[in-house]
C-alpha cells in the first residue's frame, strides 16, 4: 500500500468513524475523578486516626482464630468449568465444559428480564452462582452440575433480587453459604457497597465500600472469602480523598479484610492484608487481580511487570502475614487475569497479550498454562 | 487538581473529540469510547502538572488510554446491555451506506490483531509518526514498521476496503 493509498485509507477511516454523539467535557472528567474523592472526604476527618497506620501490613492472625474451611479438600483439578466467551463471529456464549475434553456439557442463558450475564462464582460440590443484569437491576441465580456436567437446580437465589443495582464482582464462600457481590446504583460507576447474602435465608448484610482504612477512597475490584466464609477480602484501588493532605501518596492498590462477613459495616474498619507497595518490586505497574485463599494465610495475586503496553505478568502466592510474595506460580506475557477454584489450589488464567487477537485460556499446572477448550476470541468470565 | 485546571481544561476541550474517535476505532462502541476517554483523562489529571511539562502530553494520554483499554478488554464486560433509550441518534445522509461502511470497517479491523489495529489507528488515523507510535507502544520503530506492514498487507486482501476507498475518492 503506497502513500496515496495510505491517505485514502485515512480518509476512509475518518469518514467511517463520524462524530462522537457526546462531548467529553472537563466537567465530566472532573465528576469522574472527584466523585469518589468527595465521598471519601466526608469521613476523612473521622478516619484520621487510621491514617497513621495506612499501608501497614497487618498479620492475618489478627483476623481471629477461626477453623479452617470445611470444604472438601480437592486433590485434582475440577472436572468442569463455566465460561462466558465471545467467538470470532461475535456470538456470546455461556457454557459448561469438561476440563478433560473441552466438550460442552451444558449451555446457559440469563432469564428475562435481566438477560446479561455479568459475573460468576463457584462454590464446592460444583455449585455455581451467576449474576444477571438488565433493566430491572441484578438477579443472582444458583445451579449445580450433575456427574455428567449437566445443569441441575437452576433457580433464583433467595435474596438474589437486587432491584435497581448494578452488580459486578461476585464471590462465594467455599461451602456456598455466603455470597458477596459488589454493587452500585449507577451504571459505569465504581461499586459503593458490597452485599453479602446468606444463601440459605436470603438475608442481606451490607458493607459500605467507598472507603478504605486510613481515610482513603476505595474502588472494589475482586472479592473473596476465607475462614469458612467468616472473612471477606476486598481487593481494589485506594486513592487520596479531596481533603487529604499533600503528603497523601498517589493512588495504590490494597486488599482489605473484614471479619464476620455476614455482619456488614464499613470496609474502612477492616484490616489491610497486602498493598501494592508491599507486594511489588520496583518496576511493577499494577496488580491485576488478588484473592485470599480459604485458609486466610495466603493470597494469590497477578502482578503486571512492565511500563509497556504488551507487558509481562506473574501470578504470585503472597503471605497475608507479611504482605510479601513467597512463590511465583506462573509467568506469562501481557495482561493476565485469574480465578481460583473454591479450594484456592487450582487457578484458571486468561492471557490477553496485545500481540494476539485471541485470549489463551487455561489453568496453571506446575508453572505452565494447561489450555482449556477450543480457542475463543475473548473469555469474559470464568469459574470452576 | 484545581491549580492546573485551566491548562487541563484546554487540553480536554481541544483534544477530546480526536481521542474519542481513536477510542471508537479501538472499541467499536461510542459509549465505551466516551467512558475510555473519560477514564484516561481522569487518570492523567492528578499528574497533569508533570505530564504537561513533556514535549507532547497527548502521547502520554494516548498511552494511558491504550493501557486502560488493554486492561478493560479483560476486566470490563462489553456484552449487550439492556437500555431504555436508543444509544445511537439518527444520522443525516445515506444512512444505509454509512452503516454498511461502518460495519465493514469494523469487521476488517476486527480481523487484525490488537497490536496491528493499534498501530494502524495511531499511524494512519491519528497521523502519528512512526517514532511517536513507538513511544506510545514502548517498542522499537522497526516493530512499528513491520506491524504496520502486516496490517496493511491484510487490508490489501480485503476487497471491501478497496471498494470503499474507491467510493471515498469519488
Amino acid at each position: 500500500m503506497n502513500e496515496m493509498e495510505m491517505v485514502q485509507l485515512s480518509r476512509l477511516l475518518n469518514a467511517v468513524v463520524g462524530e462522537p454523539p457526546h462531548r467529553v467535557t472537563v466537567g465530566a472528567v472532573r465528576r469522574k475523578l472527584l466523585m469518589r474523592r468527595l465521598i471519601a472526604g466526608v469521613t476523612a476527618t473521622a478516619a484520621a486516626a487510621f491514617a497513621v497506620s495506612a499501608g501497614l501490613v497487618i498479620s492475618a492472625h489478627a483476623l481471629g482464630k477461626h477453623p479452617a474451611t470445611n470444604a472438601r479438600p480437592r486433590t485434582t483439578e475440577p472436572r468442569y468449568y463455566f465460561e462466558a466467551t465471545r467467538s470470532r463471529s461475535g456470538h456470546l456464549r455461556d457454557l459448561v465444559r469438561s476440563t478433560a475434553t473441552g466438550a460442552v456439557t451444558a449451555r446457559l442463558h440469563c432469564p428475562a428480564p435481566d438477560p446479561n450475564l455479568r459475573a460468576v462464582a463457584a462454590a464446592s460440590h460444583e455449585t455455581f452462582f451467576i449474576a444477571c443484569h438488565g433493566l430491572t437491576g441484578t438477579r443472582i441465580y444458583r445451579f449445580a452440575l450433575t456427574q455428567s456436567g449437566q445443569v441441575t437446580g437452576f433457580g433464583l437465589l433467595a435474596g438474589g433480587k437486587l432491584s435497581g443495582l448494578h452488580g459486578d464482582s461476585l464471590a462465594a464462600s467455599p461451602d456456598g453459604a455466603e455470597l458477596a457481590i459488589a454493587v452500585t446504583p449507577a451504571r459505569s460507576a465504581p461499586p459503593t457497597d458490597i452485599v453479602v447474602i446468606n444463601t440459605r435465608t436470603g438475608k442481606h448484610a451490607v458493607w459500605h465500600a467507598a472507603h478504605a482504612p486510613g481515610g482513603l477512597g476505595f474502588e472494589a475490584q475482586d472479592l473473596s472469602f476465607a475462614r469458612n466464609g467468616r472473612v471477606l477480602a476486598v481487593f481494589g484501588w485506594a486513592f487520596c480523598p479531596a481533603t487529604a493532605p499533600a503528603t497523601c501518596k498517589d493512588p495504590h492498590q490494597e486488599m482489605v479484610a473484614v471479619n464476620h462477613a455476614a455482619a456488614g459495616g464499613r470496609l474502612a474498619n477492616g484490616r489491610v492484608l497486602l498493598t501494592y507497595r508491599s507486594l511489588t518490586p520496583a518496576g511493577a505497574s499494577w496488580i491485576n487481580d488478588a484473592f485470599i485463599r480459604p485458609d486466610g494465610t495466603t493470597a494469590i495475586a497477578v502482578v503486571v511487570f512492565s511500563q509497556t503496553v504488551t507487558g509481562r505478568s506473574a501470578v504470585l502466592r503472597v503471605s497475608t502475614a507479611t504482605g510479601k510474595p513467597s512463590v511465583v506460580l506462573f509467568r506469562g506475557p501481557g495482561g493476565l487475569a485469574i480465578s481460583p477454584d473454591p479450594s484456592g489450589r487450582f487457578v484458571l488464567a486468561v492471557e490477553s497479550p496485545l500481540s494476539r487477537s485471541d485470549d489463551r485460556f487455561g489453568w496453571i499446572n506446575h508453572g505452565k498454562l494447561a489450555l482449556l477448550g477450543p480457542a475463543a476470541r475473548f473469555v469474559w468470565v470464568e469459574a470452576w | 487538581v484545581q491549580a492546573d485546571a485551566p491548562d487541563f481544561a484546554g487540553f480536554v476541550e481541544a483534544r477530546e473529540r480526536a481521542l474519542q474517535r481513536t477510542a471508537w476505532l479501538l472499541t467499536g462502541d461510542w459509549a465505551l469510547a466516551e467512558d475510555l476517554v473519560q477514564t484516561a483523562l481522569a487518570r492523567t489529571w492528578p499528574r497533569w502538572a508533570r505530564i504537561s511539562e513533556r514535549d507532547d502530553p497527548e502521547i502520554y494520554v494516548r498511552k494511558v488510554m491504550l493501557n486502560t483499554w488493554s486492561t478493560w478488554r479483560r476486566r470490563r464486560w462489553r456484552g449487550e446491555e439492556a437500555s431504555v433509550t436508543m444509544p445511537e441518534r439518527p444520522a443525516p445522509g445515506d444512512l444505509a451506506t454509512d452503516v454498511a461502511a461502518r460495519v465493514a470497517i469494523g469487521q476488517v479491523l476486527g480481523r487484525l490483531t490488537d497490536r496491528q489495529r493499534t498501530v494502524l489507528v495511531l499511524r494512519v488515523f491519528d497521523d502519528l509518526s512512526e517514532a511517536q507510535v513507538a513511544l506510545v507502544l514502548d517498542c522499537a520503530v522497526g516493530t512499528v514498521k513491520s506491524t504496520l506492514s502486516q496490517a496493511l498487507a491484510k487490508l490489501r486482501n480485503e476487497p471491501m476496503i478497496a471498494e470503499l476507498m474507491e467510493l471515498e475518492t469519488r
